[in-house]
């Protein structure tokens, strides 16, 4: 298993959104790390070129793509990841994340997150490819259990199944997505705390903390809500399980103003804190 | 199932092609039900009418105001016409101008100025975000556009007064930039100078006739003016 780089970030981050480029290096609350959507800067310039550049020199940056298509037909896009590498060794990024899904077949893009069918064969599938991207990127490749509406047809296993033997057979990390679990378990009728621990909570290199919407009988996982009791208990059940890792408040949709969205991170770093104990190496401000 | 048959039956469906119904047929029933299936289709029609409609939000607006209805009817049509082909989601939009004036010429009532408009804010979206070259060469943070309405005028008419009427036709050749140190974006109206001094700029060493009445000091003033206007930076070359 790949482990995590000593220059990992640690606490609580949040994501480097548009909306708040104006007022995050003026603030003076305490940030502990942020993640960016790498899609929103490959081949770009201007000032969110300049803003981030700034701020990787003041706090960590990890990428979280969404388009690497790591479940989907035909070869990765290396022109585009030879520019998220570029992308990532400016930022310093120790390590990169993604999505377990595909998201483009024969190059028509659907900008949402996939799921496969629950195969062998797609296991066998996603992990030759998060193999090859993590080669090509030069850093390790932790990818994230997506939240997902439908079985797809001919699956054979379970979702935690499905990830657990992707993630041994690439020797990659887990992005915890917490939140994602919980969508989970509610839209399929499952125990959210069953279904935590089908994962393979021991190859946790980042977590993420979102909130979800109701619509109708279905959860959306859209992170454009404060985060809800249900998920703040699995983080808290999760964290006794994976220990010290970093976590990311999402909040990706709806987004409020940048203090609202550090006192949900101040939140997730009082259970952080209350869980795993204070972090002497993680108080920067 | 292979999984190539599973992409050949999901494609249709994800693109609001066929529906879930159709994927069954294919390659059998989901667990969660057909009703959970098709929900991709929905998922994926959502996101790219937000793409659209945040990208487009004025056009979206004004459109909204003239002829109700008229807006959901062309992003389900941009989206079979044009599926959305490259990993940066704004570039979906790129090709909705001509997707406009390809249905008003085929009889749509549509008003001219849409097209434009899509245009314009295309091009001032491209222009914050291009990457920046180095040199004199071409450069993804300029546009230089011949629209037939005053657009430069009317956007922030339109911004600041959802109501503003749409303007009569007058033409207008505008820049849409990124100026070039602080990063901040900009529309010019460039005089014939200007616009030689923009063409020599991008590479072209012998100007078309329409420039032929300038002196080079002319040009040369026009591209320094330029300069200070944050258009380019000083030559390198």
């Amino acid at each position: 298993m790949k482990k995590l780089a000593p220059s990992s970030p640690r606490g609580v981050g949040i994501g480097l959104r548009l909306e708040h480029h104006d007022v995050i290096l003026e603030t003076t609350r305490r940030i502990d790390w942020l993640e960016i959507v790498p899609e929103n800067f490959v081949e770009t310039g201007g000032q969110p070129r300049e803003l981030l550049r700034t701020c990787a020199k003041r706090w960590q940056v990890i990428g979280h793509g969404v388009s690497t298509n790591l479940g989907g037909r035909g070869p990765l896009n290396v022109d585009y990841i030879q520019g998220l590498k570029r992308l990532l060794d400016e930022i310093d990024a120790p390590y990169y994340t993604d999505h377990l899904c595909y998201a483009s077949i024969d190059g028509v893009a659907y900008h949402d997150l996939l799921p496969l069918p629950y195969t062998d064969e797609a296991v066998h599938h996603c992990a030759a490819r998060i193999r090859e991207l993590s080669d090509r990127l030069e850093r390790p490749v932790a990818v994230e259990n997506i939240s997902y509406y439908a079985t797809m047809p001919g699956s054979s296993m379970t979702h935690g199944s499905f990830v657990r033997a992707v993630c041994e057979s690439a020797d990659c990390g887990l992005l915890l997505d917490v939140n994602n679990v919980y969508v989970n378990a509610c839209n399929h009728r499952g125990d959210a705390s069953e279904w935590l621990h089908a994962l393979p909570l021991e190859r946790t290199m980042q977590m993420h903390i979102a909130g979800h919407i109701l619509e109708g009988e279905r959860i959306i996982d859209n992170h454009g809500e404060p985060i809800c009791d249900g998920v703040w208990s699995l983080f808290r059940e999760a964290l006794g399980v994976t220990g010290r890792v970093p976590v990311l408040l999402e909040w990706d949709t709806n987004i409020p103003s940048l203090d609202r969205v550090l006192d949900e991170a101040d939140a997730a770093r009082a259970i952080y804190d209350e869980v795993l104990g204070p972090d002497a190496g993680s108080d920067a401000a | 199932m292979s999984l190539d048959a599973f992409f050949d039956a999901m494609a249709p469906m994800l693109s609001g092609r066929t529906d879930a119904g159709t994927v069954v047929n294919a390659i059998g029933p989901s667990d969660s039900g057909a009703e959970s299936l098709g929900f991709y289709n929905e998922l994926i029609r959502r996101n790219h009418a937000k793409l659209l409609g945040d990208i487009f939000i004025h056009l979206h607006g004004l459109m909204e105001r003239e002829s109700p209805g008229t807006w959901e009817t062309l992003i389900a049509g941009y989206r079979l016409a044009h599926p959305a082909a490259h990993w940066d989601p704004n570039l979906y939009a790129e090709h909705f101008s001509s997707y406009l004036r390809e249905q008003r010429e085929a009889g749509a009532a549509l008003h001219p100025i849409y097209e434009e408009l899509a245009d314009f804010a295309f091009v001032r979206q491209r222009a914050f975000f291009g990457n920046q070259t180095e040199g004199d060469a071409y450069e993804q943070r300029i546009f230089v556009r011949q629209y037939t309405h005053p657009l430069s005028d009317y956007l922030p008419e339109l911004h600041h007064n959802p109501d503003a009427p749409i303007p009569a036709a007058r033409p207008q050749v505008v820049i849409v930039y990124r100026h070039a140190r602080d990063h901040s974006l900009h529309n010019l109206l460039p005089t014939a100078a200007g616009l030689a001094a923009v063409a020599r700029r991008q590479g072209m060493t012998q100007l078309p006739p329409m420039f032929a009445s300038l002196r080079e000091e002319d040009i040369a003033a026009a591209d320094q003016a330029l300069v200070e206007r944050g258009l380019f930076t000083e030559r390198t070359s």
